[in-house]
C-alpha cells in the first residue's frame, strides 16, 4: 500500500516540539480548510502543558472525543512526573486504536480518514486516536438484486460494514481481505477479499498486479477500478461482476472468485467473471431444485429472444415470407398494411423509443418516472399503432424483446447492443446474416478471457463437473466440486451418502 | 494493424451498402396467392385465375358482420397467356403488387385443359422455386375458375377451405389427395395418375365444395372420372385409406346396418411368378370399430363377430375388385401403379415385360385378400 499512497510521495518531514509551529503547519497544509478543527487544552497534571487536538467536523464522532479523549486527559490524569508523559497518555486513554508517530504524513492520513490527532507541547511525538464514526446509510435491502427467498441485507457505502458483512457469512480465517489505497486524489480504501485455500493464487496475484498498475486520481465507484483491470475494455461482455449482496459474494468466494471492495460503494466487484454467471441466480441454489432448473432454461430463451427476436422478425418479413406459417404471414401483412417504414427501420425506431423511455424512467423522480411510462405505453404504444406509423406485430416484438432483456440484468448493455448488430445483419442478409451475426459473436466469445479464464467456461472448453451448474442446476449434494481453473482445491466436500431414517 | 482493421471495416460497409437488399421483399408490397385454377383460355393458350389474399379483410370482423351472405377476403384475378408463366407475369398487370407463390394452397385444373394434357402446365409449377411442391393437385369438371371464384363460408379463405377439406379426405377416403410432386412423379413414372376431383355447387347464391371421386389421366391427359366408392377401391391398392365406414347389414335382418369405421388399414402388393405368368396378390389388413349398430334386434351370441368381420372382408373385396375390373377392361390402363411394384420386386421380369405392360396388364390375374379385424364396439358393450 505504501508505494501507491499519495502522502507519502511529499514527505513533510517530522513534526516540531512546539505545539505552536505544528498548528500553523497543519493550518498551512490544510490549507485553512473550514472543516479542520483545532482544539486547545491543559492537561491535568502539574506542569499543565498545553495539548492540541485535530479532527475533521463530521468524521469523527464527537461523544468519543468528549468522552474518551477530553475528559480523562483534562479531570482525570494525575501525573505529577511528566517524564514519560506520552506513555502516561497513551495509558490512560481508554480508547481501542491508538497509535504515536512522529510523521506528518502519517499523522494527515490519520487525520483525514477520520481519527484525531493529539499534540502535546514540548513533544515532537503525536498520538493518532481512532475516533471514525460518520453519518452513513444503514444496512438495507438493495434494489438492484432483491429476492423472494434469501437475505435481505445488502451493502452499503462503508467498506468497514461491508467487509464485516462478508466477515458474518464467512466465519473462517482462511478469509482474508488485503488493502491497497487508490486514487492520487482521493486516496480511495480498496479491499481485495478471497479464501486462503480456495482461491487460485495465480489469479490473486494477477489482480494485485492489475490492482497496483492502476493510475488514476480518483476512485469514486467500484466501475473505475473494473475499467482498468479487465482483460478487454474494448469489449460489450462484462469480464467483471459486481454484486450487492454478502451472500452473492460469499458464494463467489466459497468458489474461489476474489471480491474487490471500494470504499464509498455498496458495488464489490467479483473476478474472474464468467457468462454463465450472467444467468445463475442466488436463488437457484436456495430454492429446490426442479424449479429452479426450468426458470434458468427460460432465463437463456429470455436471452436468445431478447437479442435474436427482432433481427429474426426483420428477415422472415423482409426475406424470407415463404418460411412464415400462412396464417401468421397474413396477420403479418395485414398488421403491416399501409405501414410507411420498412421493417428494420420500424425496429430500430421503436427500439430507440424504448431506450428513451427507459432511461428517462430511470433518472427521473418516481413519482414523474410512472407518468413517462403511462406516457410511453399509451401514447407511443397504442396511438402510433392506431395512427398506423408502427405495426401491432412490432409493438409486441419491442415489448417482449424489452422485457426478455431485463430476465438477464448483468447482460442488459450487452444484449442492447447485440440486438442491434442482429438487426443490421439482418437486414441486409436477411437469416444468411442473423447466422453470420451468431457464428462472429460466438467466435468472439469464445475468444474472450477473464483474468485468464476462458468466458465460456464450462461450456467451452467443456468441463463435465461445471455443465452440472450451468443450464441445469444440479441438486446441491451433486454439486460438491468447485470450478476447476477458478479454483486451488476443487473438492468441496465428499459425497455422503444420502440420510435415511 | 489499425489501419488494416480499419479498411476491413470500410470494405463491410461498402459492401453491405451496395447490395441493394437484392431479393427483399416488403410484405405490404406483395399479394399472397391462396389458389390457382388453370384453363383453356377462349383468345390465348392458358388462362389463369388466382385467389390473391386481401389480408386487412382476413383480420377485420367476421362473417356476421356482412350478413349471411359470406365476406370473402380474397381478391380474384384472371390473366391469359401463350405460356403460363407469361400469363403469371400478365397477372402483375392487374394486381399492382408482386405476387408470392409459397403459400398457394392449391392448383386446380379445369376439365378441358386437362383433357388437353398437363405436362406442358405443370412445367413452371415444378420448374419455379416459389411454388411448393407440396401443394395440392385437384381437377374440376368444367372450369377452374368456377372454383377460384367460389366463396366459402366457414374460412374467409376460400383456398383454405379447400385445402382442408382435402387434409380431413383421409376420414371418408373417397377422393385422392395427391400434391404437385406425386403427381408429376405418378405422372412420369406410370404415364398414368388419379387425382382429386373438385365441385362447386351454388344454392340460393351460397356456394358449396364437394371434394369426391377422382380424374384418371392417361399420360397427361384427363380421361374418365372415378365415383367417390371407386376412389376409395384405388386407395385400399395404393395403401392410402386412412379411415372411412364400411357398412353391413345386420345379420338378421339385410335391410338394416351396422357401421364399420376403419381405423387402421394396411395393404401390400406382392407380385408372383408362376409358368411365366405374372400374377399379383393384395393383402389388406383392416382394423375397425363397430361404430355404430342400426339393426332392432339384439345381438346373438355366438359367431356374429366373425361374420361381421366377414362381411366386411367381403365389402372391401367388393370396392377393389370393381376397381381393378375397371382398369383392366375399361381403362387397359395399370393407374395403381403395378408396374412400379413389379420393377421393384420382380426386377429381372419386369425387363421383359416393360415394353409390353400395357397389354399385359389387362390379362394379369389379381388376387384380392382381405383380412378385417373389428376392435371395439364403442361405449355400449355389443
Amino acid at each position: 500500500m505504501s508505494k501507491n499512497s499519495p502522502h507519502h510521495a511529499s514527505n513533510l518531514g517530522l513534526l516540531a516540539t512546539s505545539v505552536q509551529a505544528n498548528r500553523e503547519l497543519l493550518k498551512k497544509i490544510f490549507n485553512n480548510s473550514a472543516d479542520i478543527v483545532f482544539r486547545y487544552f491543559t492537561l491535568s497534571i502539574s506542569s499543565y502543558p498545553q495539548a492540541l487536538l485535530i479532527f475533521i467536523e463530521g468524521l469523527v464522532n464527537t461523544e468519543t472525543i468528549n468522552k474518551s479523549i477530553l475528559d480523562p486527559l483534562m479531570f482525570k490524569i494525575n501525573n505529577k512526573t511528566a517524564t514519560n508523559l506520552i506513555d502516561v497518555i497513551k495509558s490512560s486513554l481508554p480508547n481501542n486504536k491508538i497509535k504515536p508517530t512522529n510523521l506528518f504524513d502519517e499523522l494527515i492520513t490519520g487525520i483525514l480518514s477520520g481519527d484525531s490527532a493529539l499534540i502535546i507541547d514540548g513533544f515532537s511525538t503525536g498520538i493518532l486516536i481512532d475516533t471514525k464514526g460518520w453519518e452513513a446509510r444503514g444496512v438495507q435491502e438493495p434494489q438492484t438484486e432483491s429476492v423472494v427467498r434469501g437475505p435481505r441485507e445488502g451493502f452499503t457505502e462503508s467498506i468497514g460494514v461491508n467487509t464485516a458483512l462478508l466477515r458474518r457469512k464467512i466465519k473462517n480465517k482462511n478469509l482474508c481481505f488485503e488493502a491497497l489505497s487508490l486514487g492520487t486524489q482521493t486516496d480511495t480504501t480498496i479491499y481485495m477479499a478471497y479464501l486462503i485455500g480456495i482461491a487460485n493464487e495465480k489469479i490473486v496475484q494477477e489482480v494485485k498486479n492489475r490492482l497496483q498498475r492502476i493510475n488514476i486520481d480518483s476512485i469514486l465507484e467500484s466501475g473505475y477500478i473494473e475499467q482498468y483491470i479487465e482483460d478487454e475494455p474494448a469489449s460489450i461482455f462484462p469480464t467483471i461482476g459486481n454484486t450487492e449482496k454478502p451472500d452473492i459474494l460469499a458464494g463467489k468466494l466459497l468458489e474461489g472468485r476474489i471480491g474487490i471492495f471500494v470504499d464509498g460503494t455498496p458495488f464489490v466487484l467479483t473476478v474472474p467473471y464468467l457468462l454463465v454467471e450472467a444467468f445463475q441466480n442466488s436463488e437457484d441454489y436456495y430454492s429446490r431444485p426442479f424449479y429452479a432448473s426450468v426458470i434458468r432454461g427460460l432465463r437463456y430463451l429470455a436471452f436468445l429472444i431478447s437479442i435474436l427476436l427482432p433481427s429474426v422478425y426483420v428477415a422472415l418479413g423482409n426475406f424470407h415470407q415463404e418460411m412464415i406459417p400462412t396464417s401468421l404471414l397474413i396477420s403479418m401483412a395485414a398488421s403491416r398494411e399501409g405501414i410507411p417504414f420498412p421493417p428494420y427501420v420500424e425496429v430500430v425506431v421503436m427500439g430507440m423509443i424504448f431506450e428513451i423511455l427507459r432511461e428517462a424512467g430511470v433518472r427521473l423522480p418516481r413519482p414523474v418516472g410512472q407518468a413517462v411510462s403511462i406516457v410511453g405505453a399509451l401514447v407511443l404504444g397504442q396511438a402510433a399503432v392506431d395512427a398506423g406509423i408502427v405495426s401491432d406485430i412490432m409493438v409486441i416484438i419491442v415489448a417482449l424483446t424489452a422485457i426478455a432483456g431485463f430476465v438477464v440484468a448483468p447482460l442488459a448493455d450487452a444484449v442492447s447492443l447485440l440486438r442491434l448488430f442482429f438487426i443490421v445483419c439482418s437486414g441486409t442478409l436477411g437469416l444468411f446474416g442473423t447466422l453470420m451475426g451468431i457464428i462472429f459473436v460466438y467466435i468472439y466469445l469464445a475468444k474472450l478471457r477473464s483474468f485468464g479464464i476462458p468466458y465460456l467456461f464450462p461450456v467451452s472448453p467443456g468441463n463435465l463437473e461445471g455443465l452440472k451448474d450451468v443450464f441445469i442446476r444440479f441438486p446441491l449434494p451433486f454439486l460438491n466440486k468447485r470450478p476447476i481453473l477458478i479454483t486451488k482445491n476443487q473438492t468441496k466436500f465428499f459425497k455422503n451418502r444420502r440420510l435415511r431414517k | 494493424m489499425r489501419k488494416k482493421l480499419l479498411l476491413f471495416l470500410f470494405l463491410i460497409l461498402v459492401t453491405l451498402s451496395t447490395t441493394g437488399c437484392w431479393n427483399l421483399r416488403n410484405l405490404n408490397q406483395m399479394g399472397i396467392v391462396a389458389a390457382i385454377g388453370i384453363d383453356k383460355g377462349t383468345d390465348a393458350n392458358i388462362k389463369l385465375s388466382v385467389q390473391v389474399i386481401k389480408p386487412t379483410d382476413v383480420k377485420k370482423g367476421g362473417a356476421a358482420q356482412s350478413g349471411s351472405r359470406s365476406s370473402s377476403a380474397v381478391w380474384v384475378i384472371t390473366s391469359t397467356g401463350d405460356t403460363v408463366f407469361d400469363a403469371i407475369l400478365n397477372l402483375i398487370k392487374k394486381s399492382g403488387r408482386k405476387l408470392f407463390y409459397p403459400h398457394n394452397y392449391v392448383i386446380v385444373l379445369g376439365e378441358e385443359m386437362a383433357r388437353e394434357g398437363v405436362f406442358p402446365i405443370i412445367d413452371w409449377f415444378n420448374r419455379d422455386h416459389e411454388v411448393r411442391p407440396l401443394t395440392w393437385v385437384l381437377v374440376t369438371e368444367g372450369k377452374a375458375e368456377d372454383i377460384i371464384r367460389g366463396t366459402s363460408e366457414m374460412e374467409k379463405i376460400p383456398g383454405e377451405q379447400i385445402d382442408r377439406m382435402v387434409r380431413d379426405s383421409g376420414a371418408v377416403s373417397q377422393t385422392v389427395a395427391i400434391n404437385l410432386l406425386s403427381f408429376y412423379c405418378s405422372l412420369t413414372e406410370t404415364s398414368s395418375a388419379v387425382i382429386g376431383k373438385i365441385q362447386k355447387k351454388t344454392k340460393d347464391g351460397l356456394d358449396e365444395f364437394i371434394l369426391e371421386g377422382a380424374g384418371v389421366f392417361r399420360a397427361d391427359k384427363l380421361f374418365s372420372w372415378l365415383t367417390p366408392m371407386e376412389s376409395r377401391g384405388f386407395l385400399w391398392v395404393k395403401d392410402k385409406v386412412k379411415s372411412g365406414i364400411i357398412s353391413v347389414p345386420c345379420p338378421e335382418n339385410p335391410n338394416e346396418f351396422i357401421s364399420l369405421e376403419v381405423i387402421k388399414a394396411h395393404s401390400k402388393v406382392t407380385p408372383t411368378l408362376k409358368k411365366g405368368e405374372i400374377s399379383l396378390q393384395i393383402n389388406i389388413e383392416v382394423e375397425s370399430n363397430l361404430s355404430e349398430r342400426m339393426c332392432s334386434q339384439d345381438f346373438e351370441e355366438n359367431d356374429t363377430f366373425e361374420k361381421l368381420e366377414e362381411e366386411e372382408n367381403e365389402a372391401i373385396k367388393d370396392e377393389i375388385y370393381r376397381i381393378i375390373e375397371k382398369a383392366q377392361k375399361d381403362y387397359k390402363l395399370d393407374i395403381f401403379g403395378f408396374g412400379v411394384t413389379l420393377k421393384q420386386k420382380l426386377p429381372h421380369e419386369w425387363q421383359t415385360v416393360k415394353s409390353e405392360w400395357d397389354k399385359i396388364f389387362p390379362e394379369v390375374n389379381v388376387d384380392v385378400v382381405v383380412n378385417s379385424k373389428i376392435k371395439r364396439t364403442g361405449l355400449l358393450k355389443d
